[in-house]
């Protein structure tokens, strides 16, 4: 699927601004979110899913306004927003069914098929007769993205996918959208977890105050923070002094020493040596150097 | 914009988690409960269902859904509320929002929901009535009630609640408001609007009347269909403005559009079938004032009479065709140019016929009237007049204001539509009321209200029915085919028909046939009262001599008929009549399978008769249990030879009539006078010859009773100011007062008996027609040497009323010879400032035992009753009366009629009598001149007088406080069942003291906080013996108390000269009257007595203190 996003705007009526102006195309495969809490990510989303209205702006979706032909586009997206509460008293697979009657046109008897596929791809073919708001946080996020695929969307919208979930649940939730982009699925995740990002998307927007930071891809990203990553080992007296001029991405205490990485333009220290950029420091960089948001 | 399949979609899973809900289920649980009990209390054989409950095959799932009706309501308030509300907090659902469903797909599926589970719920409710319904022996089964009622009670109610509470929730955006505002809505439509507007805003349908009738169906199908629809559509349209208005999902901007359009246009057209039932309400209003105006306009023009009026009448599905061929002529001294008829404003005059040569008729509302006439006076003329059309049945009862017109009538919890005719193609009754044939007397108007004219002619009726229907008239019936001819062999002042599916019962008796005409299926009686038939002829002859000794007059007609008549069919009293339509010429209109009278319920009759003679140690055959049940039902419903148990004299004041009497005076005689139109009434009252209810809780709840309070009416008001002005039922009360009075009081200026039996043969020789006042004054003058007009301007003018006063009342044992005899006197002065009538009654025999107190008796004559004696005390005159006695009386009872005495009526116990030897027996009256002194050594405080003060320091509760507010009457006496917590309030009755009015104050019993004093004006110094005026012991406490031992006290305190006494009086063993306390010392500087609110029963009475000088 292939999106163009032109001048998108959304004011909210008590007059704040969540999205300003955006232009934004997206293609097929894994395209990433990113940007602080409060850029404008969920805003965005929604109003890419047509559950809400745009200010101004016009979003073609294959060519379609999504203001013009809401029903059609409603049936090529699925989306799993950031947080929702099931209903109280279905059982999972009856709110996978729910979903796949509305979703689709499959009779029953294809739609069970389908239901128990979905619910064994995300791993919960034995809860299957639990109720939904009784699973786990892990459970209920995969059983959302079950719902969310239920339609075979072309275009998969997911706000926050990780956001509380333990390792283990976090790294097989990426290889679930990691297979799915593997098919002709439009996959826009929103997400402030940088390693979200940067392990599955191919292309990545950031959003701050509800305007693109940047957009293009996620090594695109990293080039602009090549040579500015530096690592070195210091003593406490070192590094208090360090910390309060530059950005500190991680630390590691090592034999009563620090093992620091940081952010800055020049050598910040004598004993510091180049490291390897990644996402997590482009991420920083930008927001500190490009956006001038304090971080650390 | 609308898909079916999600709307199912949503539905199907909504309904499951609403089904999952637990709420919903602990509602399902306790609806299906309650209404369990309910059938098991009342329909099943658990006890003997009542008969009036099981007799109508609609009722039994009409009951259910309507008593379920308020509370489903609250449900659907809940859960629909709650069911849209959800989606308030964001990305509650929203992953199915992006699926591509529309708002309008969202609302119905929810609203799908919620219909779905109530409307099963609603389905195991009649499935659990006609499980009960199939189930008992006893009931009759109506398989389209169990889909009729469900359609047109619960699902509108349903969808429009539904509806409402999805709009509001999804505006108002706050589950708990709506939640209040909605039931706030339900409970002013059920407070404030109950009843009113003929039920229009009665959502739930729960006072709608939609009662099926099983002989003539729905009483208005149309009005019915029509509300319920408008809450049905009303509820779509509102589904419809939800999606509107809902904003979970943006729609494109055209769907949301058409969503609104079609809402509106929905609510646009709802809003049409409002103002159709509007109009439907408000049609028969506007006809009746109209009609009453135009009564107005014709009331004085002078009019012919009509001597015989020959009809005949096809009956057409809804429609009569039919013609009148009248011989009529002009009794008046004028030559008429312009003579007029009266007809049902629906029917159409198609031609009228003079002495042979058509006319032209000019037809208003009910008028028909014929212009440029020349008929002299006593000149006959031949009219025929054609006419076809329906019957617009709220012409009739003109009389009748729009208030009481328009009030509910209760049939248990339901409303019943009123009837007042039938013109269907399978039933059809028609009487006089709605002027279905022509006729010249003019109705109700307000500026004359006197007016209503009488005459007899004789009738001759032809009826074509169709599909093998019975025809019902007066007269005996020639049958041909389908037609039915009718020649009654008097004149009569109206004739009536009942047309339908009726099976006939006759038996003669005495050369009277007596026929018995019930519907089909309504044989009910023959089962229960099967053996009857061989001394039927036996019964009926002891029943008719006993009325017609009772009433002095002979039956006047060759035949008696009892139809059965649908239970919507009502009536009115009226102000000139002393009868209703339920009774006929020859005929008595009897409910429906014996609606909810009790002597029909013939089941529970038999039983509660088994049970009466067991406690009686009586052994009775089957055949005597019938023929005692038989009785009963005749005795106390058609002859009224036993009177009611009990009475709430005031409360309704439209409670049906069947008694037979106006076969005897109404429709055989009748006084016609132009200026006192009351007078023909009165003498209808004053004749008729019936039993009253043995008691009447009227002081009970308003403090004085229903005759006082007219009394003090009457005292206000004249009695053509009463007539125009007070609400009927104190009118029709005030009226038949003044005519017992008027009577009375000629009947004791020229001996009762001799004026009793003077009327009695007045009406006897007058039978079959009308006599005028002024051939019967003169009657009387030749007769009694009196003129009755000045007594009767007199009665009907004055005001001003007596007040008796029972100076003295001795009784005696005598011994006459070796024969025992009772003499009984009473002093009695009139203090009033008018004179006045006084009836006094004694009573003997067991009063009923205490247990049997409460049980319904069957066919049991009434207490012993020595005849009543009249006497005139004249203002200002004291009489002795003297009554000489061969049983022992227990009560003697002093009715005053009209007075200014509380209570009117006063009965007191004769109590112990004190023996004497010889001596004279005193029987008759004399004046008394000689006035006693006053006794200065005798002083009684009683709680009317300003000696009398009382003491509360208790705040009444908020709730009390709240309800006396609201009282808009301002009350001086208070009813023994409005017992005051936190007051000393006046209550009133015969036990009491007083001399004109005897009250007492009381209140609830309390911890002696609440105080009542007397305080005398001690003009001697000395020794007092102080007396407390009791009621008797236990003081009015329910009789079932008296049985245990236990002693019960009343805490008096005595302030007198020498300082103050605690007395704990016991008052279980107190005599009604003056009962001994103490003897104390009071001097001039004076004292008290006060009685605190201490005791153990329940209810403390302050009455009357009297001190004794030694």
């Amino acid at each position: 699927m292939n999106i163009e996003i032109t001048g998108l705007t959304k004011v909210y009526p008590n007059g704040h601004k969540a999205i300003n102006n955006v232009n934004l195309q997206i293609g097929s495969g894994m395209f990433g979110l990113l940007g602080p809490n409060g850029a404008g990510k969920s805003s965005f989303m929604r109003v890419l899913v047509t559950v809400q209205q745009a200010t101004s702006g016009t979003i073609l979706m294959d060519g379609l306004d999504i203001n013009e032909h809401r029903q059609r586009i409603r049936r090529m997206v699925g989306y799993l927003p950031q947080d929702f509460t099931f209903f109280s008293k279905l059982k999972t697979w009856e709110f996978l069914d729910y979903a796949a009657q509305l979703a689709t046109s499959l009779k029953k008897k294809d739609r069970t098929i389908k239901v128990n596929k979905l619910l064994d791809q995300v791993g919960l073919l034995d809860v299957r007769e639990r109720m939904a708001n009784k699973l786990s946080g892990g459970m209920k996020r995969r059983l959302g993205i079950a719902q969310a695929l239920i339609g075979d969307p072309k275009l998969l919208v997911i706000d926050e996918p990780t956001t509380g979930l333990d390792p283990e649940e976090r790294i097989r939730f990426r290889n679930i959208l990691s297979d799915l982009s593997q098919q002709d699925v439009t996959i826009i995740l929103s997400t402030h977890i940088v390693g979200d990002i940067s392990s599955t998307c191919h292309n990545m927007a950031m959003l701050n105050k509800g305007e693109v930071a940047f957009k293009g891809s996620p090594e695109g990203m990293i080039d602009q923070v090549r040579g500015h990553v530096w690592q070195a080992l210091l003593d406490d007296e070192e590094f208090n002094l360090i910390k309060t001029k530059y950005s500190v991405v991680s630390t590691i205490p090592t034999d009563g020493k620090w093992e620091v990485q940081l952010i800055a333009t020049e050598q910040p220290h004598p004993k510091a040596s180049h490291a390897n950029p990644n996402l997590e420091h482009a991420y920083v960089y930008f927001m500190e150097n490009e956006l001038g948001v304090s971080l650390v | 914009m609308i898909s079916l399949k999600n709307i199912l979609t949503i539905s199907r899973f909504e309904s499951k988690v609403l089904w999952r809900n637990w709420f919903f289920r602990i509602l399902a649980v306790a609806g299906i409960g309650f209404l369990t009990i309910f059938n098991i209390a009342v329909f099943s054989e658990a006890d003997v269902p009542r008969w009036a409950f099981l007799s109508n095959s609609w009722l039994m799932p009409y009951a259910s859904l309507t008593l379920i009706s308020i509370p489903q309501v609250a449900a659907v308030i809940f859960l629909a509320t709650g069911l849209i509300k959800k989606d308030k907090k964001v990305d509650t659902n929203e992953v199915f929002f992006v699926r591509p469903i529309t708002n309008l797909d969202y609302v119905f599926g929810k609203a799908l929901a919620l219909f779905k589970l109530f409307f099963l719920l609603n389905l195991v409710f009649v499935a659990l009535s006609l499980a009960f319904n199939l189930t008992s022996p006893y009931t009759t089964f109506q398989p389209w009630a169990y889909i009729i009622y469900p359609l047109l009670t619960s699902i509108p109610t349903i969808v429009f609640t539904a509806g409402i509470s999805f709009l509001l929730v999804t505006l108002i955006k706050n589950q708990p408001i709506s939640i209040v505002l909605l039931l706030g809505v339900a409970g002013v439509e059920l407070i404030y609007y109950f009843d009113e507007f003929s039920n229009i805003l009665d959502f739930m349908a729960f006072r709608l009347p939609m009662f099926i009738s099983d002989i003539s169906g729905f009483a208005d199908l149309e009005f019915a269909l029509l509300q319920r629809s408008f809450y049905l559509i009303t509820g779509i349209a509102l589904l419809f403005i939800t999606a509107f208005f809902i904003d979970r999902l943006p729609s494109h901007r055209s769907a949301r559009m058409v969503t609104g359009v079609l809402g509106l246009a929905i609510l646009v057209a709802s809003s049409f079938m409002m103002l159709r039932l509007y109009e439907m309400r408000q049609n028969p209003i506007e006809l009746r004032q109209n009609m009453v105006a135009l009564n107005g306009q014709w009331a004085e023009v002078p009019n012919i009479t009509i001597l015989s009026s020959a009809i005949e009448i096809e009956l057409i599905e809804d429609e009569i065709n039919a013609s009148s061929e009248m011989l009529v002529k002009n009794n008046t001294d004028e030559v008429l140019s312009r003579i007029y008829f009266t007809l049902n404003p629906g029917l159409k005059v198609e031609e009228v016929v003079l002495n042979g040569s058509t006319q032209k008729a000019h037809k208003n509302f009910h008028i028909v009237s014929l212009d440029e006439l020349n008929i002299a006076p006593n000149q006959e003329v031949k009219v025929l007049i054609k006419y076809h059309g329906d019957i617009l049945q709220s012409a009739a009862h003109l009389e009748v204001d729009q208030k009481r017109y328009e009030a509910a009538r209760d049939y248990f919890m339901f409303s019943m539509q009123k009837k007042y005719s039938f013109l269907q193609a399978d039933y059809t009754l028609l009487t006089k009321d709605v002027l279905w044939y022509p006729d010249t007397q003019i109705g109700y108007n307000r500026k004359s209200v006197t007016k209503d004219r009488l005459s007899f002619p004789e009738f001759q009726l032809k009826v074509t029915t169709s599909n093998g229907q019975m025809a019902i008239s007066q007269g005996e019936p020639v049958i041909n085919g389908n037609v039915y001819q009718f020649k009654p062999e008097y004149p009569l002042p109206q004739i009536s028909l009942a047309v339908g599916d009726y099976v006939k019962k006759e038996i003669t008796v005495d050369s009277v046939k007596y026929s018995l005409y019930h519907y089909r299926n309504s044989d009910f009686f023959v089962n229960q009262l099967d053996q009857l038939s061989d001394t039927l002829s036996y019964l009926i002859t002891d029943l008719a001599n006993e009325y017609e000794d009772a009433q002095n007059l002979s039956y006047p007609f060759k035949r008696l008929q009892f139809v059965e008549t649908p239970l919507q069919f009502a009536t009115y009293n009226k102000i000139y009549e002393s009868h209703q339509a339920y009774l006929q010429p020859e005929t008595v209109y009897w409910p429906e399978k014996g609606s909810d009278i009790r002597q029909f319920d013939l089941r529970m009759q038999l039983r509660d008769m088994n049970s009466q003679a067991k406690r009686q140690n009586q052994v009775l055959t089957e055949k005597q249990k019938q023929a005692n049940v038989f009785n009963d039902l005749i005795k106390k419903v058609f002859t009224k030879q036993i009177g009611a148990d009990y009475a709430f004299e005031g409360l309704r004041q439209d409670e049906p009539d069947y008694s037979i009497y106006p076969n005897y005076y109404a429709y055989n005689s009748g006084i016609v006078s132009k200026e006192w139109a009351l007078l023909n009434r009165s003498i209808a009252t004053y004749l008729q010859n019936e039993k009253q209810a043995k008691a009447d809780y009227s002081r009970n709840r308003n403090g004085i009773s229903f005759t006082e309070e007219c009394n003090n009416l009457m005292r206000e008001s004249s009695l053509n100011e009463i007539l125009s002005e007070a609400k009927f039922n104190k009118i029709q009360k005030s009226v038949s007062l003044k005519s017992q009075y008027l009577f009375t009081y000629i009947g004791q200026l020229i001996g009762e008996n001799n004026f009793k039996d003077f009327l009695y043969s007045w009406v006897n020789q007058h039978q079959h027609q009308l006599t005028s006042y002024e051939s019967l004054r003169k009657a009387i003058i030749t007769e009694f040497q009196m003129d009755i007009d000045p007594i009767i301007k007199k009665v009907y003018f004055e005001t001003s009323q007596p007040a008796f006063e029972i100076l003295s009342l001795q009784k005696y044992e005598v011994l006459d010879g070796d024969r025992k005899r009772y003499q009984v006197l009473a002093e009695i002065r009139n203090s009033g400032n008018n004179d006045g009538v006084i009836e006094v009654k004694f009573t003997s025999g067991a009063t009923a035992d205490d247990e049997d107190y409460y049980r319904n008796k069957v066919n049991v004559t009434e207490q012993n009753e020595i005849p009543a004696q009249l006497s005139v005390i004249k203002k200002g005159e004291t009489k002795l009366l003297g009554f000489v006695l061969d049983e022992k009386p227990d009560n003697i009872t002093f009715n005053t009629i009209i007075s200014r005495n509380i209570p009117s009526v006063i009965t007191l116990p004769v109590g112990t009598l004190s023996k004497r030897e010889g001596g004279e027996l005193f029987e008759g009256e004399r004046i008394i001149t000689t006035e006693k002194a006053p006794n200065i050594y005798e002083i009684i405080v009683d709680n009317e007088d300003s000696a009398f003060s009382s003491f509360s320091p208790i705040k009444p509760t908020y709730l009390k406080a709240y309800l006396d507010s609201r009282k808009t009457t301002n009350q001086k006496y208070y009813g023994s069942w409005d017992r005051p917590f936190s007051k000393w309030l006046p209550t009133t009755g015969s036990e009491f003291y007083g001399t004109v009015i005897r009250s007492a104050h009381f209140t609830r019993s309390g911890n002696g906080e609440k105080i009542a004093t007397w305080t005398p004006d001690i003009k001697e110094e000395g020794f007092y013996d102080l007396y407390t005026y009791m009621q008797g012991k236990n003081q009015n406490e329910f009789t079932g108390n008296n049985s245990s031992n236990k002693q019960h006290y009343y805490h008096f305190i005595i302030h007198h000269a020498d300082g103050e006494d605690n007395i704990t009086y016991n008052i279980s063993n107190a005599e009604p009257g003056w009962n001994f306390l103490g003897s104390y010392y009071f001097n001039q500087k004076g004292g008290s007595v006060s009685l605190t609110d201490e005791c153990e029963l329940r209810t403390v009475y302050a009455d009357a203190i009297k001190w004794v000088k030694q």
